[in-house]
């Protein structure tokens, strides 16, 4: 009796008819659906890959257990151990990917807290949540209220996580000279002896920008010492975040092998911590990986299922990038009219969220894309604007690599 | 294979011993562990219609993604500003009816930037800013949905647009409406109805009505329900609007179940879900499977009534419809109930009486406390019942004050 994609389908075509009259039989909306389900993994991928690809998404009955929960300690806690509670439950949920309820209950939170570190860790919690939805302008009027609080009561390292929370808001945005400032900054309220998981998190931080910077020793050398912390700490999921960071630089130095064997340690340990963020993130960058090593069927396997998580956790920034990953796969098999389309989606949300960073790196495979069909004018264009955005930010090894893409044209 | 419910009880369990005794927590944990979902030890034969509504599988949002994405980059090349942005609008709205609050709230919001950006305060900004009050209202975020509200009627005075004024005041109807608050959402649906009287907005006028049936529903003057209802039926029905015709229909469903005329109210629930599972209205699929719960629990069909509200719980969750979600834990209160599963019964009102504390929702709040009190009150455990009756007499009595 469903039939739903027929139904959806028709309404969307109705609609577009009437905004676009006969123009809309332009758009080939079977397009997108011509490629693999993004609905189950592929029956012909190999074991291992299918092990990695299955995964259990959070269900109505994981709400039904935190409500539970919830009523539960309430009844039995005092208020300020109440508080802290919902806190740390707050943090689960992020880390299951359950932003809704992360939202409501950092919301609570907020509303009951009693002592002001609460209050304020709790607008970090809400931070959190917008962060993740790339909803830059609320997560940093939420840090800004934290910040205050934790000033006021002089709470350097409150202070400090605030200031690593702007960073890493500059940082999503591809602002990597203002997150470095804030980075050092929250650095500069902690005392890494005592205050051992934030030198972690600022460490991993540091590295991120060293990797984009292209300096990849030293950005291997900020991952690893943050990667010792967090496993002596036995802290599995920033442990696996790391270990998709130390893959990241595997995958820019063009070690294909390196980086996959890096994911593969992330996702065994993401899938096992259930840590559904980080394991979107830890799909898509197999996916890049399997892209170097030419390996696209699988490269698509692990983009789709990706993209399927992204949507579902509401990260904007991962979906804009895995279209890339699919918009370089369609080009890399020569279906050039999908892969520009998937590439102006990543361009376009992108655009949107403010993203310099992925803006330039989007233009950049559009070049090639255009470079593939000839298209000339197209290429310069987007090969000179993501060159600005490099320029801007010292990256040498791209600013070399685009400089000889277009001299190879001039030529 | 990862088995994800075990990994929820881990994490919770982990974290609840750091703050409460083992030994007080125990049989929580025990409980916690066990599936709750009920064996009522009955062979539960389910009617075939009952069947295909419980068998409904929830669409993936991932495909509405790829077509919209993909539409919306072609559209921006293709169509004029002002068309693009209408667009947008509609997609917007038709995610919402598909329960994908994250994606429709993204697409309006994104306009709205590019509003800001150009500076545009029209209709158009106005009815974005609309549009975001409502997914936020979806989700029972009051203060968000207020807000834009406000945002969207200081737009529409600006230009004196009356039909705009009026469906910001149904929308501060609907607000107040759900949190119980009936006189305020009164006020302000009759306010629409006087703006819209020289208007020429079929849509708005039927939506006024169906408010107010809602409310005369609320206050026990079933005659004006209906009469309502008719009306605004007719006018859904003269402009092919099928979400909220199906939605009135669970509405007049509603209506005959506070009348104790149960098969009447099933016939409207079923309408209701026929439309809805055909055009995957999410939203409406979820309140209407509550009512047929609900109407179940007092015909004492266990087994169906489970089968729905696990249903609805599904959805709900999908739509992060907390309003429902607490509603639900009130109808799985009363199946344990009925099942002599007292204790779960009281978790389950006391789930359900929290999280409508926390939304606000006064009504539902009332409702779950005077089953909790019933159901107390056959235990013999007539001291506490006196409390939760007490909070949702003063409740419904001042209601009837108003």
């Amino acid at each position: 009796m469903q039939n739903t994609k027929y139904i959806f389908e028709t309404e969307l075509e109705e609609l577009l008819k009437k905004y676009l009259g006969d123009d809309c039989f332009k758009i080939n909306l079977s397009s997108f659906q011509a490629n693999k389900s993004t609905d189950g993994v592929s029956a012909k991928i190999n074991a291992f890959y299918e092990d990695q690809l299955r995964i259990d998404m959070s269900d109505c009955s994981d709400r039904m257990k935190i409500d539970r929960t919830i009523t539960f300690s309430q009844k039995k806690l005092v208020p300020e151990m109440f508080q802290k509670f919902l806190l740390e439950l707050g943090n689960i949920c992020l880390s299951g990917g359950k932003l809704d309820l992360a939202a409501e209950i950092f919301k609570k939170t907020k509303n009951i807290a009693g002592k002001t570190a609460i209050k304020a860790e709790s607008l970090l919690g809400l931070a959190d949540v917008f962060t993740r939805r790339a909803n830059w302008s609320r997560s940093l009027s939420n840090i800004a209220d934290a910040e205050s609080l934790y000033k006021k009561i002089k709470d350097n390292l409150g202070t400090a996580k605030c200031e690593n929370f702007i960073g890493i808001i500059f940082s999503e945005m591809g602002d990597i000279e203002t997150a470095k400032e804030h980075f050092l900054n929250s650095l500069s309220f902690i005392d890494p002896e005592r205050d051992k998981e934030m030198t972690a998190h600022l460490e991993t931080n540091l590295g991120i920008i060293d990797n984009i910077r292209g300096n990849f020793i030293e950005s291997l050398v900020h991952f690893n010492k943050a990667l010792g912390i967090y496993n002596k700490m036995q802290n599995k999921k920033n442990a696996a975040e790391v270990t998709h960071n130390i893959g990241m630089v595997y995958l820019e130095s063009e070690e294909y092998e390196m980086a996959v064997a890096a994911f593969d340690d992330g996702i065994n340990t993401a899938k096992e911590g259930h840590f559904i963020p980080i394991l979107c993130l830890l799909y898509h960058a197999k996916s890049r990986a399997l892209v170097g090593m030419n390996a696209l069927y699988y490269a698509a396997e692990f983009a789709d299922k990706a993209l399927e998580i992204s949507h579902a956790i509401d990260d904007k920034l991962a979906l804009a990038d895995i279209y890339k990953v699919k918009g370089i796969i369609e080009r890399k098999l020569k279906n050039f009219k999908v892969a520009e389309e998937f590439l102006l989606n990543s361009l376009r949300i992108n655009n949107s969220l403010g993203n310099e960073m992925n803006i330039a790196e989007t233009s950049l495979e559009l070049a090639l894309l255009y470079e593939n069909i000839h298209n000339t004018d197209s290429r310069q264009f987007y090969l000179k604007s993501s060159l600005d955005y490099y320029k801007e930010i010292n990256a040498s090894s791209k600013i070399k690599k685009i400089e000889e893409l277009l001299n190879y044209a001039a030529a | 294979m990862i088995n994800n419910k075990m990994h929820i009880v881990n994490d919770l369990k982990s974290l609840v011993i750091n703050y409460i005794p083992k030994d007080v927590a125990e049989e929580f944990f025990k409980s916690l562990e066990e599936d709750v979902t009920l064996n009522t030890d009955k062979e539960c034969v389910i009617p075939d219609l009952d069947k295909s509504q419980v068998e409904y599988k929830i669409p993936k949002g991932i495909k509405y993604r790829l077509l919209i994405d993909k539409t919306i980059t072609h559209c921006e090349k293709l169509l004029e500003d002002e068309q693009f942005f209408k667009l947008v609008l509609d997609l917007s709205q038709l995610m919402l009816f598909a329960g994908e609050n994250a994606f429709s709230l993204e697409l309006a919001e994104n306009l709205l930037v590019k509003f800001n950006q150009l500076n545009k305060r029209d209709a158009i900004a106005a009815e974005t800013n609309l549009m975001i009050s409502k997914i936020y209202w979806a989700q029972a975020y009051w203060d968000e949905c207020m807000q834009y509200i406000s945002e969207a009627s200081n737009i529409f005075q600006s230009f004196e647009s009356k039909a705009g004024i009026a469906k910001c005041e149904n929308m501060l109807g609907t607000l107040y409406g759900e949190k119980g608050e009936f006189d305020k959402a009164q006020k302000h649906f009759v306010n629409a109805l006087i703006y819209l009287k020289e208007e020429d907005d079929i849509l708005s006028h039927a939506m006024v009505l169906t408010n107010l049936g809602i409310i005369s529903t609320v206050q026990g003057d079933f005659e004006k329900a209906i009469w309502n209802y008719k009306n605004s039926i007719e006018r859904y029905v003269s402009i092919n609007d099928n979400r909220r015709l199906s939605r009135t229909y669970h509405n007049i469903g509603m209506l005959y179940t506070r009348m104790e005329k149960y098969d009447a109210a099933l016939d409207e629930f079923n309408k209701c879900i026929t439309i809805s599972l055909e055009n995957d209205y999410l939203s409406n699929c979820a309140v209407a499977y509550i009512g047929k719960a609900f109407i179940y629990t007092k015909l004492k069909n266990s087994s169906l009534a489970e089968a729905y509200i696990n249903k609805a719980m599904e959805i709900a969750y999908k739509i992060n419809d907390t309003l429902s979600i607490a509603d639900i834990y009130k109808i799985k209160g009363m199946i344990n109930t009925d099942l002599e599963n007292f204790s779960l019964s009281e978790e389950f009102f006391e789930d359900s009486i929290r999280l409508n504390r926390d939304i606000e929702n006064k009504l539902n709040e009332a409702e779950s406390s005077a089953e909790m009190s019933k159901m107390l009150r056959n235990n013999n455990r007539k001291e506490e019942a006196e409390k939760y009756s007490s909070a949702a007499d003063d409740f419904f009595n001042d209601l009837k004050g108003e």
